[in-house]
């Protein structure tokens, strides 16, 4: 059951976090769509505590991952809010989604030691704002 | 029988109610990125970083919640 729930969990989080941000055409829809791949990405974790899957040593580290990952989200909002573009944008936008990517692995990371396989983490490329805007 | 102990078992019902609450979050999320979308298409504009706060807010809380959770789960050996 605990494989069913982890494996559900993950498609969600993928979901979420790899369909949806490849929409977006401006700074603020990348915002947007990183957002929401983060509150599921949060959401599948805070679920798999729920269940048991993350639990001691492992918990601690999701919380390390949760803060990193919200110090990029904070770098993000910060450069769209200050109507930041170019590079710099595409550094915070490229930080915020390895940040939440890395955090979708978490809980399926727990599982791997058990059933060690897993969906690939395709981040997409770079630079994809500077591209849409020239 | 295997099936019906299963299903009589609290942690398959807990589990199973975490699951359709996660896929209902995930489709919600999903609405509210297409509704958001439609609106400042409907007004002719992009999105701009004012239609996304309300959001920071919605994520920022529910950070807090999961991290409250996680340092809970931490205490468990």
């Amino acid at each position: 059951m605990r494989k069913l729930i982890v494996a559900a969990t993950l498609l969600l989080a993928a979901a979420c976090g790899s369909l949806a941000i490849d929409r977006p055409s401006s700074a603020a829809d990348w915002l947007l769509v990183t957002e929401f791949a983060y509150q599921g990405a949060l959401k599948s974790v805070g679920q798999a505590a729920a269940a048991g899957v993350i639990k001691g040593e492992n918990a601690t580290k999701a919380i390390a991952a949760i803060k990193g990952a919200s110090a990029a989200m904070e770098t993000f909002r910060a450069a769209v809010a200050a109507g930041e573009s170019g590079t710099k944008l595409d550094v915070a936008v490229a930080a915020a989604r390895a940040a939440v990517a890395e955090l979708i692995k978490l809980a399926p990371k727990q599982q791997a030691q058990r059933q060690p396989s897993g969906p690939a983490n395709d981040n997409g490329p770079p630079g994809e704002l500077e591209r849409r805007a020239a | 029988m295997h099936l019906l102990a299963l299903l009589a078992n609290p942690n398959t019902m807990a589990a199973v109610t975490g699951l359709i609450s996660l896929i209902d979050f995930g489709t919600n999320r999903l609405q509210a990125l297409a509704a958001k979308q439609a609106e400042a298409k409907a007004e002719g504009r992009e999105l701009t970083y004012a239609d996304v706060a309300p959001i920071i807010e919605e994520t920022r809380r529910l950070q807090a919640e999961v991290i409250a959770q996680l340092e809970q789960a931490a205490k468990q050996p």
